[in-house]
């Protein structure tokens, strides 16, 4: 088992009423599933995805990731089980304009302390693996949005996560873009084993998934 | 890892090269000002302090009422040095008046110019005052008669690199040209006294030596500098509470006879310089006024650059919370964050830093020349080690602030970009923006007091003529003797109305005073009067307002026994102006009582700068044998006028060089230090807005920049350019206008203590207030307008679709 979460609540007070972003939410996740979160908007489903990279705080239940209690954690010792084990790709990309691409690859290596030659090695061999290498000096503004994208995948893998949490990763994709991206998350999860976890629309790329989980109103359904 | 930070930062400098230079440029001219004050200060606050023992010399001056001198009556010092075994050491120095320049003459190679700071004095001068010898022997140089001793500096004009020791110069003044051997140079680099003296003439000499001899009164000419030194572990105070006694002991008697309450003081020799300003200064001083004025200055200046490279730096900081967040969700912990910006800020204030120096470096000669010193850049280590501190702090403080409050979020919330307008942040940002225009404001509001004033004293009526008064200083015996010859041959001139010749002419600090009574009056209810001795047509040649009565005319015996009075004068004695003449007045001089018989009265005219009002002043004949300054009322073509005086002068007075200046020159001379303050706030006050518009500036973009969305939507609804233009400006304006509330009552403050330095005095009225704070609104307006109208303007889908 990957991780668990159980009777998951989460919610905002306004104006006296306790509004819930997430209700109950009850949900196992093993090693190398490939999940798809699907719901209208609003739903919650970057707030669960949020809340499963420990990047946000929940409020009632119980999380255990490997065997460890998220919620009885330390802020800090929170922060380092995500570093190490979880990989994340935003719909808008989020690489860092003012670096390369290879510099985008080795910046979360940076964090984790790896050794210059080390870094090297491992950015050369994402590079290669998706690639890239003929644009490892061109800034993010000078790649189309499915190369960013790329680059952003290629970012959370890096420092090879066990889980690999995407929120609409081909929001901003075209058809064929996004079937590019599919089809490498795809092939992460089945020859290297990732576990993945991605929120989408489209049925069609929830079809990647093993399973699919519907939000509505924070609740699962 | 760090190397990865310095590229990021060097990274973030160049991507906004403007932006970057902006800030780095206003911190630079912050701090090379803020540099180039410090070491002004530092400078005029180090004079005499190359002595040794310098806490045990003091200069001995005297006060009369509320009027203190700095010169003491010839027997005072060796009376000082018997008395008291606490006294180490005494020495005189004599300024001989009318001696201010001596002409020196080296025979053997044919050089010879004119010198100032040149002085008489005792043999102890260097037993006192430390000084380094470059030849001879300095403390037995002085002992022998006729020796002198020679700054480096002018014995270099002198001998060329040749060495001077025994070698013979010949010094002319007034009374004679005598011969003087040179027993001693000494160095003049790096030593600042308030006498520096160029060169140093034993007492004993065959010129005044004789008359300096004679002088045995303990009350009458009281031309003598004294200074002393008190023994090691002595008490000042103990020794300055036997002085009251001593003076009575040995001058008590005289003073009585004169009525006059005269007691003597101690001025440290170190406070001289910056802390004296009494009569017969030896010469002029520094004023430690100004210097509080300029350290304050300073501190403001780099205070204000400071606060703007904060403020830009943590603006442009705000922009980057989307990288904050993601390197957050990277990996990235508090301290790698914190470790990043400070590592940025640091970077640019080290480069501010390094382009300050450079501009130091730059504009130090003219700043030289401007102020008359040497400074250098690493003239004082200390102060360079301060600058680098406030610079390294600066960086610290500008980076701690984003480093802190931007990695302190969660990461989704950056990411989602919600830490927009936030408003502690905001009000900090605005606050420090009016504080950086009230600094400005209130500059602006003193600088127009300056201006307006110094304007106001240039042109006020002075009563007499300045303009085109030509001066010819007499300065040796046969000058003198060639006054009658002189002046006939000059006015055969057309342009040349009038001439004369004058023991001084107005702005010139008067020597000769004394206290006369008027009739039917005791000696006790006199009335102390300035006086000049004049020739005949001096009252025509000066243009004063002659009220009644007549001049001094030529042949007329009587006339030394006659006076002319101003104004204030006749009231002062008690008599109607138009009932003054052929009354007389009384002086007493020892047992001796004369009379003289008033002929005419002036119109009061500034006799002295517009520091002073005017006091009563007397004109009396004058006896040819006395030096004096020879004046030519020029009116018509100027040069050819000079032309035609150096002509005459040439002919009449062979080998003497020719000298000259204009009366309204001179009497402006008394303005030197306001002109040179008020250049250098007007300096300041330019920089100080030109940092302010750089914050200004800055945070104009900031914004334009954060609301470019709300902006874009906006304009997508409907509003109009205009509209959207005012909404920004108004923002802005409303920050500038609180910053002119709170300075003028600072300005409307300041301008008036600076004012009180004058008796004659503009009011600082509503209009200057209206002219600053149009000028201010105007500056900024223009600062900000460009930046607000690009973003008013551009187009609304380009500004929807990056956001
Ligand atoms: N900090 C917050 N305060 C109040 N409400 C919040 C907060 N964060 C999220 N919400 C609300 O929680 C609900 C779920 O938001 P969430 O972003 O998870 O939706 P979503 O399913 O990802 O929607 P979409 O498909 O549009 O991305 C929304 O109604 C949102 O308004
Ligand atoms: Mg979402």
């Amino acid at each position: 088992m990957l991780l668990q979460l159980n009777n998951i609540f989460k919610w905002v007070n306004s104006g006296g009423q306790r509004i819930f972003l997430l209700k109950d939410i009850n949900l196992d996740v093993e090693e190398g599933e490939f999940i798809s979160v699907m719901g209208p908007s609003g739903s919650g489903k970057s707030t669960l995805l949020n809340v499963i990279g420990m990047l946000d705080t929940f409020d009632e239940g119980e999380y255990n990731f490997l065997h460890e209690c998220v919620h009885t954690l330390k802020e800090k010792h929170r922060a380092n089980l995500y570093k190490e084990y979880i990989g994340f790709v935003f719909q808008s990309y989020h690489l860092l304009d003012d670096l390369t691409v290879q510099e985008n690859l080795e910046m979360p290596l940076l964090y984790k302390k790896f050794k210059g030659s080390e870094r090297k090695a491992m950015v050369a061999d994402m590079l290669d693996r998706f690639n890239i290498v003929g644009k490892k000096d061109l800034f993010p503004v000078q790649l189309s949005g499915g190369q960013q994208q790329l680059v952003g995948v290629a970012r959370a893998l890096i420092a090879n996560p066990k889980l690999i949490l995407a929120d609409e990763p081909t929001g901003n994709l075209n058809s064929q873009q996004s079937e590019e991206i599919m089809q490498l998350f795809k092939k992460l999860n089945e020859e290297d084993g990732v576990t993945i976890i991605q929120v989408t629309h489209s049925e069609k790329n929830a079809a990647y998934g093993s399973r699919i989980i519907n939000l509505l109103d924070g609740r699962k359904v | 890892m760090f190397k990865n930070y310095l590229k990021i930062a060097w990274r973030n400098l160049m991507k906004k090269k403007a932006f970057s230079l902006v800030n780095i440029f206003g911190l630079a001219t912050g701090l090379a000002a803020c540099m180039l004050l410090i070491l002004y200060v530092l400078d005029e606050t180090s004079y005499d302090s190359h002595h040794a023992e310098v806490e045990q010399i003091y200069r001995v001056a005297t006060q009369v009422e509320d009027k203190k001198w700095a010169a003491t009556p010839a027997p005072l010092a060796q009376g000082l040095k018997t008395d008291f075994p606490e006294v180490e050491t005494v020495t005189r120095i004599l300024n001989f008046p009318n001696t201010d320049n001596l002409l020196l003459e080296n025979t053997e190679k044919s050089r010879k110019f004119y010198v100032n700071k040149g002085y008489y004095a005792d043999s102890t001068f260097f037993e006192l005052f430390t000084y380094e010898s470059k030849y001879g022997n300095l403390s037995k140089a002085l002992a022998s008669p006729n020796t002198v001793v020679l700054s480096e500096t002018i014995a270099t004009k002198l001998f060329g690199s040749e060495n001077p020791l025994n070698k013979i110069i010949s010094v002319e003044i007034p009374f004679g040209k005598l011969d003087y051997t040179v027993k001693a140079v000494f160095k003049d680099t790096g030593t600042k006294s308030h006498l520096s003296p160029n060169l140093l003439l034993s007492m004993q000499n065959g010129d005044i030596g004789q008359w300096v001899m004679s002088q045995n009164s303990w009350a009458n000419n009281n031309l003598f500098h004294t200074y002393l030194k008190l023994q090691k572990g002595s008490s000042t105070a103990n020794f300055q509470s036997k002085l009251p006694a001593f003076f009575e002991r040995y001058a008590g008697e005289e003073l009585s006879a004169y009525s006059i309450k005269k007691t003597l003081f101690l001025q440290p020799l170190q406070d001289i310089y910056l802390k004296s300003d009494i009569g017969n200064e030896i010469a002029p001083n520094g004023n430690m006024t100004y210097l509080y004025i300029f350290s304050a200055i300073a501190f403001f200046l780099l205070l204000i650059a400071c606060v703007n490279f904060m403020n830009l730096s943590t603006a442009r900081s705000e922009k980057r919370a989307k990288e904050v967040g993601v390197r957050k969700v990277m990996g990235a912990n508090k301290d790698s964050l914190v470790y990043q910006f400070l590592g940025e800020s640091m970077l640019l204030s080290l480069l501010a830093l390094l382009l300050s120096i450079v501009i130091v470096a730059a504009v130090l000669p003219a700043f030289n020349a401007f102020v008359q010193k040497s400074l250098s850049l690493f003239l004082y280590p200390k102060a360079t080690l301060w600058i680098m501190v406030i610079t390294a702090m600066t960086g610290v403080l500008s980076g701690l602030y984003p480093a802190f409050y931007l990695s302190s979020f969660k990461p989704v919330t950056v990411l989602k970009g919600r830490i927009k307008n936030n408003l502690s942040a905001t009000i900090l940002r605005k606050g420090l923006v009016v504080f950086q225009f009230a600094v400005s404001v209130s500059l602006i509001l003193v600088s127009v007091v300056i201006w307006k004033q110094m304007d106001f004293i240039q042109n006020k009526d002075l009563g007499f003529k300045k303009e085109q008064q030509l001066v010819i200083p007499f300065r040796s015996e046969n000058t003198v003797k060639n006054y009658t010859a002189l002046k006939n041959e000059t006015l055969k001139n057309s342009n040349i109305v009038t001439a004369t010749v004058g023991s001084t002419y107005p702005g010139f600090e008067l020597v000769s005073d004394m206290s006369f009574y008027a009739e039917g009056k005791t000696k006790e209810e006199n009335v102390y009067m300035k006086f000049a001795q004049v020739d005949h047509d001096y009252i025509e040649t000066l243009e004063y307002n002659l009220l009644q009565g007549r001049d001094f005319s030529q042949g007329q015996d009587t006339d030394i026994e006659s006076i002319i009075i101003n104004e204030t004068a006749a009231k002062n004695f008690g008599y109607d102006i138009d009932k003054a003449v052929g009354r007389q007045i009384t002086y007493e001089f020892g047992e001796e009582s004369n009379s003289l018989t008033i002929i005419g009265v002036v119109k009061d005219f500034n006799h002295q700068s517009l520091h002073e009002t005017i006091s009563p002043y007397g004109i009396v004949k004058l006896d040819q044998s006395q030096p004096s300054y020879f004046i030519a009322n020029i009116n018509g073509d100027l040069d050819e006028a000079l032309a035609h005086i150096e002509g005459v002068w040439n002919t009449i007075n062979p080998k003497v060089p020719f000298e000259y200046s204009f009366i309204g020159d001179d009497f402006d001379k008394n303005y030197a230090t306001e002109k040179k303050t008020s250049t250098i706030v007007f300096i300041f006050m330019f920089i100080a807005i030109f940092i302010a518009c750089i914050g200004l500036f800055g945070l104009a973009s900031f914004s334009a920049e954060q609301r470019k969305k709300e902006v874009g939507i906006r304009r997508v609804l409907g509003a109009k350019i205009s509209e959207i233009t005012l909404m920004q400006l108004k923002d802005f304006l409303v920050l500038v206008i609180i910053a002119i509330l709170v300075a003028s009552p600072l300005a409307y403050y300041f301008g008036e203590t600076w004012l009180q330095n004058f008796s004659y005095q503009i009011s600082i009225s509503w209009s200057l207030f209206a002219i600053t704070t149009c000028a201010t609104l105007l500056i900024a307006l223009v600062t900000i307008s460009a930046q607000v109208i690009k973003s008013a303007t551009a187009n609304p889908v380009k500004s929807l679709r990056t956001e």
